[in-house]
C-alpha cells in the first residue's frame, strides 16, 4: 500500500505547489489571501451538523476555594461567609493583625473582599423546592470568581458559561458522617482518592470505581455507534489532543478507527521528514523557499513528503495496520506511525485548501502578544484551527465532518508550596484570556447549511461546549505555604447550548421522595437557611459532635476545608455527551457511556445546564 | 633485499602489489619493491616508468592496485595517493604505533582522517568487509543494550571475549554477562556531575560568561555517552524516572540539579534504605515536592512529598503480592499521608553559618547559640540566595549537602505511619515489622527535657529518630521489593515482565542471600542474569515473547545513535540540549519530566496491539502522532545531516548542536561520529546492513526485512566500484560523485535503520 500512499502525496503536492506559484509566495499568509480572493475555496465555517466538545483539563489539582469565592450574604450585604473564607484561608492567624501579602509566602490564601468586587457575580435561581435533584438556587449568596477571571465573568453575564460547583469523581453519594464513620458502612468512594493521577483518570475515564482505567469517556463517546455513524470515512479521528496521549481518549479495543485519538502539537501537527536530501521543513526558517515547505502564521504545515522515493517506500513499505506478530510493540509502533503520516497528509491538505486565516488566529495572536508563555492559548487555536478544517476532512467534500472532541491542559496547579501566589494567579489569569480567545475566534465561524449553497444562522459558537476538568479541589485550610489536595471542586461550562450565567449544584433540600435513595434529605436547617447548591457556607473546625457542628449530614466541607463531592463529574459530562448526541435514555445506554453516574445520581444525571 | 614485516602488523592487507607471491601474504612484503610500486602508483607513474628497475611486470602491478583499491586506500578519500603510500611504507617498515600515520589527517573526502584510525584500519588487515554478527555478537548486543546507553562494536567484540564467570551456571553468555557486571558493579564512580559544574564555573567565570543554566543537561550527557561505567550511568536514569525531581517545577538550578544526578548515581548500587532517605533530605527534591522548610509547627503541614514518597518512590496505593500483582487492599489511607507530612517537616537547606566544627565545610564557620530555633535566619538561607543579609552570603556548595533538621520547625503531633505485618525481610525488618503491626503511630514528641533551652521544642536527636523511624516504616513495606523491582526490569529489560520475573527479583530484593534487604547490585544482577533477560526466545512461551522487550526511551534511542560510532566532541562536551520538545524533539530530557509521574505512567496500555495483547507499554504515552514524526525527524537528521564536507571529510555524523548547526565557531563542541568502518564496507549492502543491524538494530532485524532495505539502497544509490562511467565526476574533481555515492550509500543506510521498528523496540 505504500506506494500508493507516496503516489497520493505526490498528486496532492503537485496541486499545493501549483496553489503557491499562482500567490508568488509560498507562506501561509498568502495562502490565506488567495483562499478569501477566491471566496469559495477555505471559507472559515463548520458543516450543517457541526458539533464540538472541548476539554480543558488543569493539571495538577485547582485551588477552587479561589475559584469561586462567597462575596456577599445575601441581597449584596453581609459578609459572614466571606469572612470564614478569610479565616479558613489565613492558617489560624488573625487575617486583621496580618495583613495579606498575596506576592510571598505567608501562608494567607485568601483574597480581600475588595479585590473580589471586580469579579463579582450575580445570586442566582430560583428555589426549585425539595423536588428537583440539581439546581441553580444561591438562596441569595453573591459569589465572586477568581480575580483574574475577568473575561470568564463577562461570559458568566453574557449567558454563555455555567459555574458548576462541587464536582468530582464520584461513585455514590454520601454525608459526612459517613465519610468519617465506620468504612463498613461507608458507601463506596472513587479509588485512590486525593492521588493526583488516579482522580485525572477518575474525572477523565467516567469510571471512578476502578484503578487505572484504559477506556476514557472520549472515548466511549466517540466509539459510540451514533457518534462514530456520523463521522464514517472521515480523514482525522474524531478525538484530537492538543496535549498528548491521555485518558479521557483512550478508545476501547474493538473501536472503530476514527475513535483512536490523534494528536497534534500546538504549532505543527507531526510530519515525517525525508529521507536524506531534504529536511527541516517544520523548524528551519531559511527553507520558506522550498515549494515543498509552506511556512509562515503562527501554525505550520507542510504540503507534502519529499526524499527519495525509493528510500521512503522501504520504510514505508513495514509501516501499516497490519500485525506481523513478531513484537506487540513492533506493531504498536507500526501502528501509531502509520496514523501520524496518514492523518498528516489529509490534515495539511485541509490546512493548505482552508489555511487557519486571520479571524481564526487574531484572537490569540491578541493574547499571546502580551503573554508568549500562555500555552493554553497556543492549543486552542490549534483547536480552533482544526474545527475550521473539518469541512475538508470528512469522506467527502460534501460530507463534513460532524463530531469532533478536543482535549488541551495547563499544568502548574499543584500548588503546596511557596509557588502558590505565583502560580495561582497567573494560571487562572491565561486560563480567561485563552477561553475567551476561543470563544472569539468561534464567533467567526459560520455554519454552512445542508445543502451547501448558503449559510444557517448562528456561529460555530453554537455548536461547541467547552467544559474544564481537574485532579481534584484543594484544602480551604493552607499548610504554611500553600493547600494540600482534596475532592470536589468548582467547573466551568461553556457554549451557545448552555444555559449560563448560573450556578449549576446539588439540591440540598431534595427531598426523601424525590430521592429516593439517596442520602441527600432531611435537610438540617439549624444553621439558618440551607444554601441549595452544593457548597457549604462553613467549614467544620470540630468534630461531628461539638457544638460548632452545623448543618450535619449537609455540610460538605472536610476537616482541611477541602469539598466531599456532592455532583459527579460524570453528569456534567453525560449531560454534554446527551446534546452531543449520545443516545442516553435507557438504563443500558447510560450504563454503557457512564457505568457510575446511575449509582451516583439516582434521580439522573441531566444537570439541565444544556439548551 | 627482502624486509620481513613483524606479523599482524598488516596481515591481510594487499601490499604485495609486485606479483612475487600471493598479495596478502605477509612473508612476501617488501618495502623496497611494493613500497616503491605503490610510492610510484601513487605519484600517477604508469607502465614502464612505474617498474623500472623493480624487476616487476607493469600490467600485473596495475592490475593488484586496481583491483584492489578499496583496500590500499588507506585514508579512504577514494584514490591511492601518496599520504595512503607513505602510511603503507611505514607500515612495511615495520611501524605499528602512532607514528605509521602521522601527519596526515584531513585529505579532502578522507573517510579514515587521523592516525590512529588508518592504523586500526592497517592493523584489521585493511578489512572492506563484514561477517554477518555470529550469536554471541547478537546476544552481546542485546545485553548492551539492556545495560549501557547503546552499544558499539569495540563493546561488542569486547563482551564476547570476556572470560566467562564459572561461579554462574548456564550458557557462557550469561556467564559473561556475570563477569561483566561484576566489572561494572565494581567500577568506581568517576567524576561527579557536580565537580564538573564547579570546573566549569571556573571557566565561565574567568571568561566574564553568565554561567550556562542548562549545564545539568551537558553533564548529564557527557557521562551517558562517554563514561565507562555505564550500568551506573544507565541505573541513575531509571532512578532518575522513578524518584523524579525535574527542572520544570521548580528545582532548577544548574548546581541543584547536578547533585540530584549524583546523589542518584552514587547511590543506585549501593542500599534502597539509603537511597530513598537521601532522596527525602535531598534539596532539589525539596524543593522540587516542596518539603523543604515545610512547617511543622502547622497542624497540617504540606503532604506533597509525604504523598508521593509512599505512591511513588516505593509502596504504591495498594498492596502488591509477591510477584507485582496488585491487590484490591489500599496500602494506606490519608491519616498515613497526613502521618508522613508531620514527619517531613523541620528540614531546610545546611547553612554554613550556624555549624561550629563542621570539617565538611570548607569555609570558617560561625557558631549559632539556638541552633535552628524557631525563628533562626538559617531556616530561609539558600544556597543561591542572595537577600538575606550580607552575614550569610549564598555558599554554592549547600546544594551538594543534604538538607538538615531545623527541630523547632519539626512537628511534635503524633504521626500515623503504615501498617503491615508481613516481614519479607526476617532480621533486617523485625523492629519495623513490630512497630507497623501495632498502632504504627509515633507518639507525640516529648518536649520536656529534650535539652532544649529555649521554649518547647523537638531537639535534633528526637527529630532524626522520627525521620529515620519513618524511612525503615516505608524500606521494610512488603510492596517495595515487587514494586521497585518491577520498575526496574520495566527500565532495562522488559515492559511486560512475566509475574514470576518480578518475583524472583523481588525475592532478592528481599534477602540478597546473605540477610540484606535492598541490596541494589544482588537486584540489578538479578535483572540482568534472569533467563527471561538473557534467553527470553527459549525461556517464554511464544505468547509472551511476543510481549518481551519494550519501546526504547527516546533518549535512548539518541544516545544509541551517538555511541554506536564513537560520537566525540573535541572539547568535551556534550551539550545535547533543547531536546525534549514534542513537536521538534524527541519529548524526553534528562531531569525534564513534566511532574512528578514522569514522561509516562509505568502500566500505561496504548490502543491497538500492545493493548489488545494485555501487554504494557509505558513509553508509547509520549509517542504521540505527532511525537513519533518529530522523534525520527531528529533520528534521521542526526544520522543524515551533512554540513558540506566539513562533516564528510572528518567522517561526521551526528552533527548535533543546538540550534543545529556546526561551524568553525563550534566545531569543538559538536560530536562527530567516526563511521570509517561503513565507509569502509559500504560498496557491499549486505554487509552494510549486518554492521548496522548489530550495533543498532541489537541483530533483530529478519533477513528478509534486511534484504528489503539492501535492495531499496542499492536501487535508490548504487554502489560504485571505479570512479568513471555513471561515476565519473569532473576533470576538476574525478572523485567527487564517486566520493559522494558512498556517503550517500552509509547516511541512507542509517536513515533507513534509524527508521525500523527494530530499532525503536529492544527485544
Amino acid at each position: 500500500m505504500t506506494p500508493k500512499h507516496f503516489q497520493e502525496r505526490r498528486s496532492f503536492l503537485k496541486q499545493a505547489t501549483a496553489l503557491a506559484l499562482a500567490s508568488g509566495l509560498p507562506t501561509l499568509e498568502s495562502l490565506t489571501k488567495v483562499a478569501h480572493a477566491a471566496g469559495g475555496v477555505g471559507t472559515t465555517e463548520v458543516g450543517a451538523d457541526y458539533k464540538a466538545i472541548v476539554c480543558v483539563f488543569l493539571y495538577g489539582g485547582q485551588d477552587h476555594s479561589n475559584v469561586l469565592i462567597p462575596y456577599r450574604d445575601s441581597n449584596g450585604t453581609g459578609t459572614t461567609e466571606y469572612d470564614r473564607y478569610r479565616q479558613g484561608r489565613a492558617r489560624g492567624l488573625d487575617p486583621v493583625t496580618n495583613p495579606q501579602n498575596q506576592t510571598i509566602s505567608t501562608g494567607d490564601l485568601s483574597y480581600t473582599n475588595a479585590q473580589l468586587a471586580a469579579t463579582a457575580i450575580a445570586s442566582s435561581g430560583t428555589d426549585p423546592g425539595t423536588s428537583a435533584v440539581f439546581t441553580t438556587h444561591t438562596y441569595g449568596r453573591q459569589f465572586a470568581l477568581h480575580p483574574n477571571y475577568t473575561e470568564l465573568r463577562s461570559l458568566y453575564n453574557s449567558g454563555k458559561l455555567a459555574v458548576i460547583a462541587n464536582v468530582g469523581p464520584l461513585v455514590a453519594p454520601l454525608t459526612r458522617a459517613q465519610w468519617y464513620g465506620s468504612s463498613a458502612t461507608r458507601p463506596p468512594l472513587p479509588v485512590n482518592l486525593y492521588s493526583h493521577d488516579d482522580q485525572q483518570k477518575s474525572w477523565m475515564s467516567g469510571t471512578a470505581n476502578v484503578a487505572n482505567p484504559a477506556v476514557g469517556i472520549g472515548g466511549r463517546i466517540a466509539a459510540n455507534a451514533a457518534i462514530a455513524g456520523l463521522n464514517v470515512g472521515a480523514k482525522v479521528s474524531t478525538q484530537i489532543s492538543i496535549d498528548g496521549v491521555n485518558t479521557f481518549m483512550l478508545s476501547d479495543v474493538g473501536s472503530p478507527t476514527s475513535a483512536i485519538a490523534y494528536q497534534v502539537g500546538t504549532g505543527s501537527i507531526g510530519r515525517l521528514e525525508g529521507s536524506p536530501g531534504t529536511y527541516n521543513c517544520n523548524t528551519n526558517s531559511s527553507n520558506t523557499a522550498l515549494p515543498y515547505c509552506v511556512k509562515g502564521g503562527p501554525i505550520k504545515v507542510s504540503n507534502g513528503y519529499s526524499g527519495n522515493a525509493t528510500l521512503y517506500n522501504a520504510f514505508r513499505s513495514r509501516i501499516n495496520t497490519t500485525a506481523e506478530n513478531v513484537s506487540v510493540y513492533h506493531d504498536q509502533w507500526r501502528q501509531t506511525m502509520n496514523q501520524s503520516i496518514q492523518t498528516e497528509i489529509d490534515v495539511s491538505s485541509a490546512f493548505l485548501n482552508s489555511p487557519p486565516t486571520e479571524e481564526i488566529v487574531a484572537p490569540f495572536q491578541t493574547v499571546l502578544s502580551v503573554d508568549s508563555n500562555n500555552d493554553l492559548a497556543k492549543q486552542l487555536r490549534m483547536v480552533a484551527a482544526m474545527i475550521r478544517a473539518s469541512n475538508q476532512l470528512g469522506a467527502t467534500a460534501a460530507t463534513p465532518i460532524k463530531r469532533q472532541i478536543f482535549f488541551v491542559a495547563i499544568g502548574g496547579f499543584d500548588t503546596h508550596g511557596t509557588e502558590f501566589w505565583d502560580n495561582n494567579p497567573r494560571l487562572n489569569g491565561r486560563i480567561s484570556k485563552a477561553i475567551n480567545a476561543f470563544w472569539t475566534a468561534m464567533f467567526n465561524v459560520k455554519i454552512r447549511d445542508s445543502a451547501g449553497t448558503g449559510y444557517l444562522p448562528g456561529t460555530a459558537q453554537d455548536r461547541v461546549t467547552l467544559l474544564t476538568m481537574t485532579d481534584f479541589g484543594r484544602t480551604l485550610d493552607s499548610n504554611g505555604a500553600g493547600s494540600d489536595h482534596g475532592w470536589g471542586s468548582h467547573h466551568f461550562v461553556l457554549g451557545g447550548a448552555v444555559q449560563g450565567g448560573k450556578i449549576y449544584g446539588m439540591n440540598h433540600n431534595v427531598s426523601a421522595a424525590a430521592a429516593g435513595t439517596s442520602v441527600w434529605m432531611s435537610p438540617d436547617t439549624t444553621c439558618g437557611a440551607v444554601p441549595r447548591i452544593g457548597i457549604p457556607p462553613d467549614r467544620y473546625n470540630s468534630s461531628l459532635t461539638s457544638p460548632g457542628a452545623k448543618c450535619n449530614g449537609l455540610n460538605h466541607a472536610l476537616d482541611r476545608g477541602e469539598l466531599l463531592t456532592t455532583t459527579s463529574g460524570d453528569a456534567v459530562m453525560a449531560t454534554i455527551a446527551k446534546w452531543f448526541g449520545v443516545p442516553l435514555t435507557t438504563n443500558a445506554e447510560i450504563d454503557a457511556m457512564f457505568p457510575t453516574v446511575r449509582a451516583a445520581h439516582p434521580n439522573g444525571f441531566d444537570m439541565g445546564f444544556m439548551v | 633485499m627482502l624486509l620481513l614485516i613483524p606479523a599482524g602488523a598488516q596481515a591481510a592487507c594487499p601490499f604485495n602489489v609486485s606479483g612475487v607471491g600471493t598479495l596478502t601474504d605477509t612473508a612476501s612484503f617488501d618495502l623496497l619493491r611494493d613500497g616503491v610500486l605503490i610510492t610510484r602508483y601513487a605519484q600517477g607513474m604508469r607502465g614502464a616508468t612505474l617498474v623500472a628497475g623493480t624487476g616487476a611486470t607493469a600490467a600485473i602491478v596495475e592490475s593488484n592496485i586496481t583491483n584492489n583499491l578499496a583496500q590500499l586506500d588507506i585514508n579512504g578519500d577514494g584514490f591511492l595517493d601518496v599520504q595512503d603510500a607513505l602510511v603503507i611504507n611505514r607500515a612495511l617498515l615495520g611501524i605499528a604505533n602512532s607514528k605509521q600515520g602521522a601527519g596526515t589527517a584531513n585529505v579532502n573526502y578522507g573517510t579514515r582522517t587521523n592516525a590512529a584510525v588508518m592504523q586500526a584500519f592497517v592493523a584489521g588487515g585493511c578489512n572492506i568487509t563484514f561477517a554477518a554478527p555470529t550469536t554471541d555478537q547478537v546476544d552481546a548486543a542485546r545485553f548492551l543494550i539492556q545495560s549501557t546507553f547503546g552499544p558499539s562494536l569495540d563493546e561488542i567484540q569486547s563482551f564476547v571475549a570476556l572470560a566467562p564467570d564459572g561461579s554462574v551456571s548456564g550458557s557462557t553468555h550469561k556467564k559473561q554477562r556475570s563477569t561483566w557486571l561484576n566489572s561494572q558493579l565494581n567500577m568506581a564512580r568517576g567524576q561527579k556531575h557536580f565537580d564538573y559544574l564547579l570546573a566549569r564555573k571556573v571557566e565561565y567565570d574567568a571568561a566574564g560568561q553568565t554561567f550556562y543554566s542548562e549545564m545539568s543537561r551537558e553533564t548529564f550527557w557527557g557521562q551517558a555517552l562517554k563514561s565507562p561505567d555505564q550500568l551506573r550511568q544507565r541505573v541513575a536514569f531509571a532512578l532518575s524516572q522513578i524518584v523524579v525531581v525535574s527542572e520544570n517545577g521548580g528545582s532548577n538550578d544548574p548546581f541543584e540539579l547536578a547533585a540530584y544526578l549524583d546523589l542518584l548515581a552514587d547511590n543506585g548500587f549501593g542500599n534502597f534504605r539509603n537511597i530513598l532517605y537521601n532522596v527525602a533530605v535531598s534539596p532539589a527534591m525539596g524543593r522540587y515536592l516542596s518539603h523543604l522548610r515545610n512547617d511543622g509547627r502547622s497542624a497540617n503541614p504540606n503532604e506533597n512529598f509525604a504523598r508521593e514518597i509512599l505512591q511513588l518512590f516505593a509502596v504504591g496505593l495498594f498492596m502488591l503480592n509477591p510477584d507485582g500483582t496488585a491487590t484490591a487492599t489500599p496500602s494506606y489511607d490519608e491519616t498515613t499521608v497526613k502521618g508522613f507530612a508531620k514527619v517531613f517537616t523541620g528540614l531546610s537547606y545546611d547553612d554554613p553559618y550556624c555549624k561550629a566544627g563542621d570539617p565538611a565545610w570548607a569555609i570558617p564557620l560561625a557558631s549559632c547559640a539556638d541552633v535552628y530555633g524557631d525563628t533562626h535566619p538559617s531556616w530561609n538561607w539558600s544556597p543561591n540566595r542572595t537577600d538575606i543579609g550580607a552575614t550569610m552570603p549564598p555558599v554554592l556548595q549547600g546544594w551538594a549537602r543534604p538538607m538538615t533538621m531545623f527541630p523547632g520547625r519539626h512537628s511534635q503531633l503524633d504521626k500515623q505511619l503504615l501498617k503491615y505485618t508481613t516481614n519479607t525481610s526476617p532480621g533486617t525488618c523485625d523492629a519495623a515489622v513490630a512497630f507497623a503491626s501495632g498502632t504504627a503511630i509515633l507518639p507525640a514528641i516529648n518536649t520536656t527535657g529534650s535539652g532544649v533551652t529555649t521554649g518547647t521544642r523537638v531537639n535534633a536527636t528526637q527529630a532524626y529518630v522520627t525521620l529515620n523511624s519513618a524511612i525503615d516504616n516505608v524500606f521494610c513495606h512488603p510492596n517495595v521489593g515487587p514494586f521497585i523491582s518491577r520498575h526496574l526490569i520495566k527500565f532495562l529489560v522488559t515492559s511486560t515482565p512475566t509475574p514470576a520475573y518480578v518475583q524472583r527479583v523481588a525475592t532478592v530484593f528481599n534477602d540478597n542471600g546473605s540477610g540484606i534487604r535492598g541490596d541494589m547490585k544482588s537486584v540489578l544482577r538479578a535483572i540482568l542474569l534472569d533467563d527471561e533477560a538473557v534467553s527470553p526466545a527459549t525461556t517464554l512461551t511464544a505468547t509472551d515473547y511476543a510481549k518481551f522487550g519494550k519501546l526504547k526511551e527516546p533518549m535512548l534511542r539518541l544516545s544509541a545513535i551517538l555511541r554506536a560510532f564513537n560520537g566525540t566532541a573535541s572539547s568535551g562536551r556534550y551539550i545535547v540540549d533543547y531536546i525534549n520538545g514534542v513537536e521538534d524533539g524527541i519529548s524526553q530530557g534528562p531531569l525534564q519530566s513534566p511532574t512528578v509521574f514522569n514522561y509516562f505512567h509505568p502500566d500505561f496500555s496504548p490502543p491497538g496491539p500492545v493493548s489488545t495483547n494485555n501487554a504494557i507499554a509505558p513509553e508509547f504515552q509520549i509517542t504521540t502522532t505527532t511525537a513519533v514524526a518529530a522523534t525520527q525527524n531528529m533520528f534521521g537528521r542526526i544520522a543524515t545531516d551533512s554540513n558540506g564536507n566539513v562533516l564528510y571529510t572528518q567522517n561526521g555524523m551526528g552533527n548535533f548542536y543546538y540550534p543545529g548547526t556546526c561551524d568553525s565557531t563550534n566545531t569543538k563542541d559538536c560530536i562527530f561520529s567516526n563511521l570509517s568502518d561503513l565507509y569502509a564496507i559500504q560498496a557491499s549492502s549486505s554487509a552494510l546492513f549486518d554492521y548496522i543491524n548489530l550495533v543498532l538494530l541489537g541483530g533483530t532485524l529478519s533477513p528478509a526485512n534486511k534484504t528489503t532495505l539492501a535492495r531499496a539502497l542499492d536501487t535508490a544509490y548504487p554502489a560504485c566500484a571505479t570512479p568513471t562511467g555513471s561515476c565519473a565526476g569532473t576533470a576538476q574533481d574525478p572523485y567527487e560523485k564517486w566520493q559522494g555515492r558512498k556517503r550517500d550509500r552509509v547516511k541512507s543506510a542509517l536513515w533507513l535503520a534509524v527508521h525500523t521498528p527494530e530499532f525503536q523496540i529492544q527485544r
